[in-house]
């Protein structure tokens, strides 16, 4: 029965989405308000369809109900409830399934935050029922969540044992949410294009949504990275895969538009750019489902594989002929009188930011297309690897850190000479300092030393502007706690956008910490010998075989010391399932804040004796205390500001309440 | 039975779907005025924080005293033209 009433919700969706468009797009025509109200209940009516859709497959999944091809192939009777649930999106139909459900909540939030603005809210409406017919009608005739299975099998094959782990229950959804969620920003800049409204509120309206789907696809990325860091065996968090390139292009064209907004919106410049760069992220978010879904280039991360890459594929030329099409129609609007008045000024860092930005992009393009360029044009598949992303992205990515540290404290059209020197003195003598107290404590790698020398640089650049902020705010006679609080509160876009710059370099320094310094040692040891390593001793203390459902467990136990002090006991597992047939390690970590410990059973004989593969990866935890860091950041600078109506009500620069310019 | 319930269940959800979206189309509503306000007050929201941002940057000695006031004098204007706009009648 679920499976009957998912496909009539899915059907029912595709004909309501197509009549939203239609009467939306007559309402436009005809200024009929009783059209367009239609046209926004079809959004509801989708949104509500796709919700029953997805309850459906969580009950067919629940229920075991084998004779849905899905259920099938992602669960079996022994799964855990949780990875049973998970499942939804552990088979290409229910991940298409799961986009159309996040879209579903993307439209009815994009829509209703579009209430104030009717002459955009009707035509970015018909944007974003546009991706929800797209969606909707793939999940009806594409890849059919509710397709049946005749005679219903016994049981299901299961999910895929990698994808049992709690980082990659929440990696999609969260991936997604980021994902999906470029397609609003994408439908209001649509919206401005098509009505010619082009002011200051599309950007406005436009810049809240892409920092929440950035928010998220960062958060996807890390989760991925974590998975990858835990599940895999391997020992790393990235490897240039295209799946993680996939989802990294719209995030970096996200990142790029973040910053140029606020050139648009202080100077009045970057207009067209702004529209292309949403466009383009938009973009690249179907392009990377293309990739993912496709399987045109293969993919450790690649376990949903269908053949509506041609159908993405053709989407996507549309997304991008209507886009950069109304975008060279509305070219002369767009166009703007504001230039850049100096060199030296927040807009070049900021210009030169995009420009790294989107050279960073291009690089992970072609580097992920290589394998699909080389195929057509010679007939075989090579891959360029992490050895060309390593060497072209590093200096990129020291760029844009110079820039994060050197663009906050630019002002705004041009900087003397002696602002310069005064804003960049103590930053500048805090890394150089820092930076010598790390090679004589033995960081002689010179790569990794000037990332953390520039990560302290940046670090001193956003502690000075808190200070000097605060100073300001003291010097009024507000208590040192109040007056940071204060100082963040108030403007917090600003301190939102260091707080997500302080995770950046928490992420970076743990990023060379773990690459440069990573060491690793092998030992074959029978129970009750040690071996040490990195400072740690390690004592074999015996195998033990266990079970799980549908599960087959070979643990070993390892105690652990560093020096003198007992750190207790590690258990590295290797599992076998049953149904799959196929074996995962499960990997033992101690993590302190200085390093992580690693630890694999590779192997053992039948004689009890165990292979352990030791890893020591410094400052990774960084890398995720850096996530945490980055999204608070981003919440902070989400946040809805107070809305002033008059000049009077800034604290404007009277002496009584500002000291003058510069002073401490 | 079963089947015939199903169909008329799924019959029914369809024509509730159906009334739920076909009822607005007979009502000759006007459609809503409210962008030139909406923008107006983007203006003036834009020019209000970067009157903040500048207020900030000036005080903790990010630019001199004549770039501060010829920026501000341009804020100022763009902010006081967008609110006399609003309190106009919001255009």
């Amino acid at each position: 029965m679920a499976g009957e009433v998912g496909r009539f919700a899915v059907l029912a969706a595709v004909v309501t989405a197509a009549y939203g468009i239609v009467v939306t797009v007559l309402g436009i025509r005809r200024q009929h308000g009783g059209l367009l109200e239609a046209g926004r209940r079809a959004a509801t009516a989708w949104a509500l369809l796709v919700a029953l859709a997805a309850a459906a497959l969580w009950t067919a999944l629940l229920q075991r109900d084998f004779s849905v091809r899905f259920v099938a192939l992602a669960s079996e009777s022994a799964q855990p409830l949780f990875y049973t649930l998970t499942a939804f999106w552990g088979g290409h139909d229910g991940a298409l399934l799961l986009w159309a459900l996040i879209l579903a909540g993307y439209l009815v939030a994009g829509i209703r935050a579009l209430r104030g603005h009717p002459a955009l809210q009707a035509p970015a409406t018909v944007v974003l029922l546009a991706v929800a017919l797209f969606f909707s009608g793939m999940l009806a005739w594409a890849s059919d969540p509710f397709a049946r299975l005749v005679p219903p099998p016994p049981d299901g094959q299961g999910l895929n044992p990698l994808l049992r782990n709690p980082w990659m229950a929440a990696h999609p959804p969260m991936l997604y949410l980021g994902f999906v969620g470029m397609s609003v920003p994408f439908a209001i800049a649509i919206a401005a294009l098509v009505t010619g409204r082009l002011d200051e509120t599309w950007v406005a309206l436009a810049r809240r949504w892409v920092l929440v789907a950035w928010t998220c696809l960062s958060l996807g990325l890390l989760f991925g990275a974590k998975w990858s860091y835990v599940v895999l065996g391997w020992g790393g968090y990235w490897a240039w895969d295209p799946v993680e390139n996939a989802a990294l292009m719209p995030w970096l064209v996200a990142t790029a538009f973040l910053h140029s907004i606020q050139i648009q919106e202080r100077r009045g410049m970057l207009a067209t750019w702004n529209v292309a760069l949403v466009i383009l992220a938009f973009g690249l978010t179907l392009f990377g489902t293309f990739l993912v879904r496709s399987g045109i280039i293969a993919s450790v991360h690649s376990f949903a594989l269908s053949a509506v890459g041609p159908a993405f594929l053709s989407f996507l030329a549309v997304v991008l002929l209507v886009g950069f099409g109304l975008l060279a129609w509305r070219w002369d609007q767009l166009r703007r009188e504001a230039a850049i008045e100096a060199v030296v000024s927040r807009e070049t860092a900021f210009l030169a930011n995009n420009l790294l930005f989107m050279v960073a992009t291009a690089v992970v393009f072609v580097g992920t297309i290589f394998p699909a360029l080389t195929e057509a044009i010679e007939g075989v598949k090579s891959n360029v690897g992490p050895p060309y992303f390593n060497r072209v992205m590093t200096p990129i990515a020291v760029g844009l850190l110079v820039l994060m540290g050197v663009g906050p404290l630019l002002p705004w059209r041009r900087a003397s000479p002696e602002q310069l020197a005064r804003n960049f003195a103590w930053p500048a003598a805090a890394a150089l300092l820092g930076g010598a107290v790390l090679a004589a404590a033995g960081v002689r790698t010179a790569g990794a030393l000037l990332v953390f020398v520039l990560v302290l640089f940046v670090v001193a650049t956003i502690g000075l502007e808190a200070v000097r902020g605060m100073r300001v705010r003291v010097a009024r006679g507000e208590p040192v706690a109040r007056a940071l609080g204060q100082l963040v509160w108030r403007n917090r876009r600003r301190y939102g956008g260091y707080t997500v710059h302080l995770g950046v370099l928490l992420m970076l320094a743990g990023v060379a910490g773990s690459s440069a310094f990573a060491t690793q040692s092998q030992a074959t040891v029978g129970a009750g010998e040690r071996f040490q390593f990195g400072g740690y001793t390690l004592e074999f203390r015996g195998l033990d075989a266990t079970e799980r459902p549908g599960i087959d467990v070979v643990e070993a136990t390892v105690a652990v010391w560093r020096g003198e002090r007992a750190l207790g006991h590690l258990r590295p597992r290797r599992l076998f399932y049953r149904t799959q047939g196929q074996p995962m390690h499960e990997v033992a970590i101690r993590a302190s804040p200085r390093e992580d410990l690693y630890v694999i059973l590779a192997d053992w004989t039948p004689q009890g004796r165990a292979t352990l593969r030791v890893l020591i990866h410094p400052l990774v935890s960084w890398l995720w205390a850096g996530g945490g860091i980055l999204a608070l950041g981003a919440l902070l600078a989400a946040l809805p500001e107070r809305r002033r109506r008059h000049l009077a009500a800034l604290p404007l620069g009277e002496p009584a309440a500002w000291p003058a310019a510069g002073a401490p | 039975m079963i089947e015939d319930a199903s169909a008329a269940a799924f019959l029914v959800a369809a024509m509730a779907l159906a009334w739920y979206l076909l009822a607005p189309t007979w009502r000759r509503a006007p459609v809503e005025a409210g962008d030139a306000r909406a923008a107006l007050e983007a203006a003036h929201a834009v020019a209000l924080r970067a009157l903040q941002d500048l207020e900030l940057d000036w005080a903790t000695g990010k630019l001199s005293d004549a770039d501060y006031h010829a920026q501000r004098a341009t804020l100022e204007d763009a902010a006081a033209r967008a609110a006399r706009h609003l309190d106009g009648g919001g255009a």
